[in-house]
């Protein structure tokens, strides 16, 4: 079954009693919570995918009213992983922004078999450009206008990688715009789906964009990396792309790996492998069209090697 | 006594612009220059002690065997020991 099939006030009743399992890539998020605002978000960006009442998950979030004084003049929002509380209540305006951190949350804390590269990644003709960075590097911008430009959306925030293909799983999920980026996209894409704001969140202001119907019903094709791309939003610049070398590549990526750590000579083995296979540059932007020009004249990878 | 070395439980990946390399014991990672990296490979091919790692060196590089390489592949070697990325048997 997919959520567009459920109508509103079923899909309400299910999130706030036993609860619904969304499979988002290859995971299953079973979500249980009263809050409308949850309900309405899983309704606009999750409707594509797909979900059951009940059966096996590998997440359990419950997002619910705290019991404390705050539900009498400013309710907040409580949220638990598999009965662990790793966030501190906050205000329930912002619960649908809270249930996306919490889901990627459980995906960084609990995802032994990727390696998880944060960054947001796209695909084109079978080559997944991969765009790691940390917060506030315009990332997600461009994430959103390349897939507002035909790129399918494999994930905003988490790329994952399997040691054992190397291949990149699709984990598409709406896309977290922050403060100016919401305006810029909304003009810049206005056929696109978006929430509405989040204002005050820990980032600033939060709004969402939907991943387009394409991407999530290709969930189960994985894609090859080709090209390793680390975008730096720069006010005012012009476009600058300069090849990386790849043993600083390999520094650069393994530095901001979630879980490179934990896996060891299977992550250096599986990291080394996506750096091979990978064209790497440093890219820094300030205008969506030039962005996009350049990304459309991308080559298939491997050429870089040749051409240097 | 002379100092023997060889490399610690490395994995290496190397590319153009330096050699990478994985301490399994420690975790740590360290992108090296391409010299370090054929030390450290000599190494893993044979434990030596420093002056037939410069000779052994200095034929693969086309070098003159001389002091200063010498010198340089001593100074090498003890960055490699202090980054445990090689250890010492006593010969």
């Amino acid at each position: 079954m997919k959520v567009c099939q459920i109508e509103a006030g079923d899909l309400r009743r299910s999130l706030s009693k036993s609860g619904l399992r969304i499979r988002t890539g290859p995971f299953i998020c079973h979500v249980q919570t009263p809050f409308e605002n949850i309900a309405d978000g899983v309704q606009l960006f999750y409707k594509d995918f797909t979900c059951e009442s009940e059966g096996f998950a590998d997440f359990h979030l419950k997002l619910i009213r705290p019991r404390n004084l705050h539900r009498v003049w400013r309710p907040q929002v409580s949220c638990y992983l598999n009965d662990d509380s790793p966030f501190s209540p906050l205000p329930s305006d912002q619960a649908f922004a809270v249930f996306e951190s919490l889901l990627n949350w459980s995906i960084y804390t609990t995802t032994y078999n990727y390696l998880i590269i944060h960054g947001a990644t796209v695909e084109r003709n079978g080559f997944a450009a991969i765009l790691p960075a940390p917060p506030g590097s315009g990332k997600s911008t461009l994430c959103a206008a390349l897939v507002s430009r035909g790129w399918r959306l494999l994930t905003d925030e988490l790329t994952l990688v399997s040691p054992a293909s190397g291949l990149i799983s699709d984990l598409a999920r709406p896309i977290s715009l922050k403060n100016n980026s919401i305006d810029v996209l909304q003009d810049y894409a206005p056929n696109e789906v978006f929430g509405p704001k989040i204002y005050n969140t820990i980032k600033g202001t939060i709004a969402h964009m939907g991943p387009p119907s394409d991407s999530v019903s290709r969930m189960h094709e994985a894609a090859v990396p080709g090209w390793l791309i680390f975008p730096k939003y720069q006010a005012g610049a012009s476009t600058s792309v300069a090849p990386l070398p790849k043993g600083q590549a390999f520094m650069r990526l393994s530095s901001g790996l979630v879980n490179y750590p934990v896996l060891g000579a299977q992550g250096f083995e599986a990291l080394t492998q996506l750096i091979d296979r990978t064209d790497c540059y440093n890219f820094t932007y300030s205008s969506l069209d030039e962005a996009m020009a350049w990304f459309s004249e991308l080559q298939a990878p491997g050429r870089q090697a040749l051409e240097q | 006594m002379t100092a023997v070395w060889r490399t610690a439980n490395l994995l290496t990946k190397s590319w153009p612009d330096g050699v990478v390399v994985y301490n399994q014991d420690s975790g740590n990672t360290h992108l090296l220059t391409p010299i370090a990296g054929q030390v450290l490979k000599l190494l893993a091919d044979a434990p030596a002690d420093a002056p037939t790692v410069a000779r052994r060196l200095a034929g693969q590089i086309d070098l003159d065997s001389d002091l200063e390489l010498d010198y340089n592949v001593a100074s090498l070697l003890n960055h490699l020991d202090s980054l445990g990325l090689i250890e010492s048997v006593i010969a």
